[in-house]
């Protein structure tokens, strides 16, 4: 793909010049390294107004993901996980904007692209599920009406050929196509609204799929299905995924990669069994805590010290709410260090007093 | 289960149609002890919900029996099933539909007890000449900062409307409290927290819980015993302790399947 060239073109100007250090985070085997990441965000940052003044919302987050990889993007509500797919997407609502970073798909900055470039991207290219799964279609035109004016839109195929196409696409998330297609949004339940929207996302098969809390508003079997679907359907069309949530036990079992994020921070990331294994991070360590047993039933859960939300203004983003801190939490930005290959954190303790960090000492603390 | 003494509420063969097409439940039958907790897991359409509204007298059951406390549950009318239903009070999965955003907290928090101004609880008898002190002490117990009763729901977060919803829930003391799905729309870590809270209360007033949730793992930390549904039906009820056991049904194993790695 040509996309090379673009890279040096466009607004360059706005990016600073921090963005050539490239994410240590993505160490990757060499036989990965020939292959261009499908998704690279460099140093990105978003504030609530265009000339950075208000609050800022997502800062220096280097991301990469390659073709096929799961990568999820975990942390509570407010901490940029949406925010950073919107600015992938280009979807960024209107007070915010990127303040400084770049976002490259398929080598592409996504800034130079004109409107009518992004509008042919989005849906064919990169694809979004959402949470909110109904409202990703129109409530009073049928399904199947629905899919194949995107397939003509992004293909140009008569109806046809793109009716084909759709009811593939409802059978490949093992919905009865023909009944779907004759159907309103209403008609179906959560669960088949959200293959409905997994089918149209996955359709045109995207490079970059986002799924936005795929499953948070359903049931714990349905969405164990609507996961195993987006993971069967990666695994055919090599298709890469963000994957963004707020539950580190779903993510756990899927992804291949996990970015913990906290304050508009990613706080640590690594393989999914290196973070599990070998977490750092005191907030990357809570959540792995907080996962409940169904054999070892404790009398009090685990939770997260702190005022959920409360991001210190400056130095690490968790210091407010975290029991192992040190004086330098509250002052200094903490920069991203390598624990190993492919794992990162920012944490102060890293590297000094590691054993300090240990899982009892959270408890004891906490 | 043979019969004891010291059932709260024992429902029999309780069943509910909403139409022609739809058996929300069929003949459910279960027993809540006093100071339990039981557990009502299944998935969405199991017909959770639909039990919570029969035992809230917001629907009426087509057939079957509810006993709360030795009185029919299921035929009361009036004023006596308006005296009754301060026996049984809900927090519902969504706070910030529960509260009114133009009362104040302190307005909802003591809705309760002003509908029903000769019930005291215990836990506010020292104090029931002052409709402030009870409702500051009413939010303490929730662990939200009494200061608080000014604010109005949309200065608070969903967890700490959540806290809210259920301080309402206790203020009259009620014999059954339902939680239906209580953590769904909340972060992983609030969600430790609120049950954490909700178990706290249940040990200090002694109320019985009937917890329904989509989420196994919620369930199993929070109750005595589980009752598993699946389309209007019971599938089995066991002791919480016996969720992993070799004799769990299948459709029981497949729930605990999806959230086990």
């Amino acid at each position: 793909m040509g996309f090379d060239g673009m890279l040096t073109s466009g607004k360059m100007g706005m990016n600073k010049r921090k963005s050539e250090r490239t994410s240590t985070g993505t160490k990757t085997t060499p036989a990965e390294r020939n292959i261009p990441p499908v998704l690279q965000i460099d140093d990105l940052s978003i504030h609530t107004r265009a000339d950075s003044s208000g609050k800022r919302l997502v800062r220096n987050l280097n991301l990469t993901i390659q073709p096929g990889e799961m990568v999820a993007l975990i942390g509570e509500s407010g901490s940029g996980k949406s925010v950073t797919a919107s600015a992938v997407t280009g979807l960024l609502p209107a007070p915010l904007s990127m303040s400084g970073g770049r976002i490259l798909f398929q080598g592409r900055d996504t800034a130079t692209l004109t409107s009518p470039e992004r509008r042919a991207m989005l849906g064919k290219e990169i694809s979004v599920v959402f949470q909110d799964y109904a409202g990703s279609f129109t409530p009073f035109i049928k399904i199947g009406k629905q899919l194949i004016e995107m397939i003509r839109r992004h293909m140009g195929w008569n109806k046809t050929t793109a009716r084909v196409l759709a009811t593939q696409a409802l059978e490949q998330v093992e919905l009865a196509a023909e009944r779907v297609m004759d159907s309103y949004l209403f008609q179906l339940s959560g669960g088949q609204q959200q293959r409905v929207a997994i089918a149209a996302a996955l359709m045109l098969e995207p490079d970059l799929l986002i799924a936005d809390e795929p499953t948070t508003a359903l049931d714990t079997l349905t969405g164990e299905t609507i996961l195993q679907l987006i993971d069967s359907l990666r695994h055919k069309t090599k298709c890469a995924v963000l994957f963004i949530s707020h539950d580190l036990h779903h993510v756990i079992k899927r992804a291949d990669r996990i970015a913990v994020m906290y304050g508009g921070e990613i706080v640590e990331s690594g393989p999914t069994d290196v973070l599990v294994r070998e977490a750092r991070h005191p907030y990357t360590r809570f959540l792995l805590q907080s996962r409940m047993d169904l054999a070892d039933v404790p009398a009090r859960l685990q939770s997260i010290p702190g005022e959920p939300g409360a991001v210190s203004a400056c130095g690490c983003p968790f210091a407010l709410r975290c029991p192992v801190r040190i004086a330098r939490c509250d002052s200094e930005a903490v920069p991203e260090m390598m624990v190993s290959d492919g794992h990162t954190a920012r944490c102060h303790l890293i590297g000094e007093a590691q054993g300090d960090l240990g899982a009892a000492e959270i408890t004891r603390t906490s | 289960m043979t019969a004891q003494t010291n059932h709260l509420l024992t429902v029999s063969n309780l069943s509910m149609r909403y139409n022609k097409h739809v058996q929300a439940l069929s003949g459910v039958s279960f027993q809540i002890g006093t100071g339990e907790c039981l557990g009502v897991v299944g998935q969405s359409g199991s017909g959770k919900s639909t039990l919570a509204r029969l035992l809230l007298r917001l629907d009426q059951p087509d057939e079957g029996e509810m006993m709360l406390l030795g009185q029919p549950l299921h035929k009361l009318k009036g004023e006596a099933l308006r005296q009754w239903r301060r026996h049984v009070q809900i927090v519902f999965q969504d706070p910030a539909a529960a509260l009114n955003p133009r009362l104040s907290i302190y307005q909802s928090v003591m809705e309760p007890l002003n509908n029903y101004p000769q019930v005291t609880p215990v836990f506010l008898r020292d104090i029931r000449h002052s409709p402030r002190e009870m409702a500051e002490r009413l939010l303490s117990m929730v662990g939200l900062p009494p200061e608080w009763l000014n604010r109005k729901p949309h200065q608070l977060s969903g967890g700490q409307k959540q806290r809210v919803a259920i301080a309402r829930g206790i203020s009259l003391q009620p014999d059954l409290l339902i939680c239906d799905e209580p953590t769904a729309s909340l972060d992983v870590s609030v969600q430790a927290q609120i049950l954490n809270l909700l178990k706290d209360l249940q040990e200090q007033l002694g109320m019985s819980y009937l917890f329904i949730s989509h989420d196994i793992a919620a369930v199993r930390f929070m109750s005595n015993r589980i009752l598993v549904m699946k389309e209007g039906q019971l599938v089995e009820q066991f002791d919480a302790d016996q969720l992993l056991a070799a004799e769990r049904h299948p459709y029981t194993q497949q729930l605990v399947q999806a959230v086990t790695a």
